[in-house]
């Protein structure tokens, strides 16, 4: 049995994955900073001249009408996303102050 | 690219000279580059003085323009397409990099580079201008939408960044045609021979974006605050509901006032083409002369003079669409939808440039990035409505459908019919694009970045240009293609002449020629009359209108009557709705047919479009009338 703070393998989350998820699992308003480009995307450099890279903070806009694409703010301007290239970056949540 | 601009009519420009800056003699060719949606078209048109499109879109400009400084018309401004960083991803980025480092045949090399960047997100752009400025041509970085940065509480400090870029920089507004003067003083200043100061080029992104930070330290730039518009705005036009609900709605409006609003201009046209007709016709002595003149070119000419009013109203909302910003977040409600046929909503806007012209369209997929996509969707784009088509469908479904309110007043049954022939075109092209997916293209999967630009109030006089231009464009067409048509169609109706006499109609050369087409359509409900016009419609598509004005204008029975009411005698109904099914599909423009040959680079794409569309045409319009003559 995990005990508290430690997950089913019963390891402690260290600080560097905590708050890690997916940019598409970001909510509406929440804002993040990019870790890595996951998974064998087919162009990294493209999202790469989008502004794409870790390090960079991006804040999710909002959503599509039809749920798809999803559109971030980055570096000050607004860029739309599908969900199935969103899923192939890896973010850390901005922590609740 | 822009909508509505083609190549043809954005050629070199000579612009009349302002006030003379003397220049270093060095200078002849300046490129104008930076990241798309900074301002660049507008400082370009602010700069040669000819106004055309302002870019609002990412990819706007595909080609590059070439135009006179206005202030110097010995140096020329090359307008590049929009860059993002070293590695180019669409083939307009591969221009513009080719023309910087003056590899570039044809295009005169670039003796400086006027760099301009999106001052309200400086941040993000140094890197871009890092790798324009190791190119080490003479440089001046042209801060724009100063206006913006500073109204949205941003600051930068000028003479910082100058001497971190150690290169001339000038913070301006092309909008406002604020901070320009820089310009000038770039020009006239002589520069020492030895190249400049240049900032340490550095390979490897993060290094770069470490330099960036300090640069935008050191220059004490503040980020403006995002524009309360856009976010407002978009919270309407991206709505769940209220954002589809909108596009949907405005669609219907364009159609409907393009149809109802065009009409009625096009009438009053028609009423003063036919006053001043008569006006004409007792001046003209010989009766030959008279004949070739009022019935061959001028009937022929003005029956289609008479559809520029609705082809401006579509080019209106176009430009409207695109001006605003609106035209991205289309791409966005409609990317759903492209990707269920497996294009991407990169595609959408080629394909929505496509209702205005295929010819701008097709090379508006420059812009799509993947190979794949783009012979796609350059393939589908000849299925959507064209601007040339609304002639000849205005004019059929004028004469044949009645006039009547369906949908309780919403929508009239005319202008169901026209959004009905604009299905047909575009569902044809969706099940073309499946079709292709599943057979001839390769699967291989592209990412959807699209950036949004911010909401812009659409300039009028922008506006106004553009319109002149189609304008242009379209009367240059009944100029020329339309009037040759119309005077060989005369001759041909009135051949051969015996003892002095015109022939008659029904013994002419076109009766015969006629006749001999007809029984190759007449499955599909045409009489001869219509197989010519026909004929002469895959020149391009609005000469049919011009072809059967001049066809009626020749005959003595239908010389009186307006060309609908002459149509209703010579056609049955579903032979007029074969014959709408037929233009929907058929790929009838040799203009496009040239440009599919020149962005493909092959023979076998315009030629397997040409005989699939045709085909496809053929058979459609051959059910059509079977079914409807069954029917009716």
């Amino acid at each position: 049995m995990p005990g508290q703070g430690q997950n089913w393998r019963g390891e402690s989350p260290s600080p560097r994955n905590q708050g890690v998820c997916l940019l598409c699992d970001l909510r509406n308003g929440e804002s993040a900073t990019i870790t890595e480009i996951v998974g064998d995307h087919p162009q990294p450099p493209l999202l790469e001249s989008y502004g794409f890279v870790p390090g960079v903070r991006v804040v999710r806009e909002r959503t599509a009408p039809q749920g798809d694409p999803i559109i971030f703010r980055i570096e000050g301007r607004l860029v739309a996303l599908r969900r199935e290239d969103a899923m192939q970056i890896s973010v850390r949540r901005k922590e609740r102050e | 690219m822009s909508l509505g601009t083609i190549p043809a009519a954005r050629g070199r420009r000579v612009v009349q000279a302002g006030s003379l800056a003397q220049a270093r003699p060095g200078i002849r060719a300046v490129a104008l580059v930076g990241p798309p949606n900074c301002g660049k078209s507008t400082l370009y048109n602010r700069l040669t003085g000819t106004r055309q499109k302002v870019a609002n879109y990412p990819g706007v400009t595909v080609e590059y323009r070439v135009g006179k400084l206005a202030s110097d018309r010995n140096i020329s401004v090359i307008d590049l397409p929009g860059i993002r960083g070293r590695q180019p991803h669409s083939e307009d980025e591969e221009v513009a990099w080719k023309v910087l480092q003056r590899e570039s045949p044809g295009v005169a090399p670039p003796d400086a580079v006027f760099l301009i960047l999106d001052g309200t997100r400086l941040d993000s752009q140094l890197p871009l201008a890092l790798e324009v400025l190791a190119l080490g041509l003479p440089t001046l970085v042209l801060v724009n939408l100063a206006d913006a940065l500073l109204e949205r509480g941003g600051a930068l400090d000028v003479a910082s960044l100058e001497g971190s870029l150690g290169v001339p920089v000038g913070l301006v507004s092309a909008t406002q045609g604020t901070g320009l003067e820089c310009i000038g003083q770039f020009l006239k200043v002589d520069r020492p021979s030895e190249p400049p100061k240049l900032p340490p080029v550095i390979q490897d992104s993060s290094g770069c974006r470490t330099w960036a930070r300090r640069v935008v330290e050191d220059s004490r730039y503040r980020l403006p605050k995002e524009s309360v518009w856009t976010k407002r705005l978009d919270s309407f036009f991206l709505h769940p509901f209220f954002g589809p609900a909108f596009l949907l709605l405005a669609t219907v409006l364009v159609f409907q006032s393009v149809f109802s609003a065009g009409q009625w201009l096009g009438n009053g046209i028609d009423e003063g083409l036919r006053r001043a007709d008569a006006a004409i016709r007792p001046a003209i002595p010989n009766e030959i002369l008279r004949s070739l003149l009022m019935d061959g070119l001028w009937k022929g000419m003005g029956s289609v003079i008479v559809f520029l009013p609705p082809i401006l109203l579509l080019f209106l909302f176009l430009g409207l669409m695109e001006d605003s910003g609106y035209l991205g977040r289309a791409a966005v409600i409609s990317d759903r939808m492209m990707a269920r046929i497996g294009l991407n909503g990169k595609c959408f806007i080629p394909l929505l440039a496509g209702y205005g012209c295929a010819v701008p369209a097709i090379m508006a997929t420059r812009v799509v990035g993947s190979k794949r996509d783009r012979l796609a969707t350059i393939f589908v784009i000849p299925f959507i409505t064209c601007s040339a088509r609304l002639p000849v469908y205005t004019l059929l479904i004028a004469a044949f459908v009645p006039q009547g309110m369906i949908l309780g007043g919403l929508i009239g049954l005319r202008a169901c019919a026209l959004l009905g022939l604009y299905v047909l075109g575009f569902l044809a092209a969706v099940a073309t694009a499946k079709l292709l997916n599943s057979t001839v293209l390769d699967n291989s999967r592209m990412p959807f970045v699209l950036e949004l630009p911010e909401y812009r109030l659409p300039r009028l006089r922008s506006l106004a240009i553009m319109l002149l231009e189609r304008a242009k464009i379209f009367l240059a067409q009944v100029g020329t293609v339309v009037l040759g048509v119309s005077f060989a169609i005369w001759f041909l109706a009135h051949l051969p002449i015996r003892t002095g006499q015109l022939a008659t109609m029904n013994d002419s050369l076109l009766s015969r020629a006629g006749h001999w087409l007809e029984p190759l359509v007449h499955p599909l409900g045409f009489n001869w009359k219509i197989a010519v016009g026909l004929l002469t419609s895959f020149v391009a598509r609005e000469v049919m209108v011009g072809t059967l004005g001049t066809i009626y204008g020749a005959d003595p029975g239908a010389t009186t009557q307006s060309l609908g009411t002459a149509l209703q005698r010579d056609l049955t109904l579903p032979g007029a709705m074969a014959l709408l099914v037929f233009f929907a599909l058929a790929m009838q423009c040799t203009s496009t047919f040239a440009v599919v040959r020149r962005e493909t680079n092959s023979w076998r794409w315009p030629v397997l479009q040409f005989v699939y569309m045709g085909t496809l045409a053929y058979v459609c319009a051959w059910i059509v009338n079977l079914c409807f003559g069954l029917i009716l």
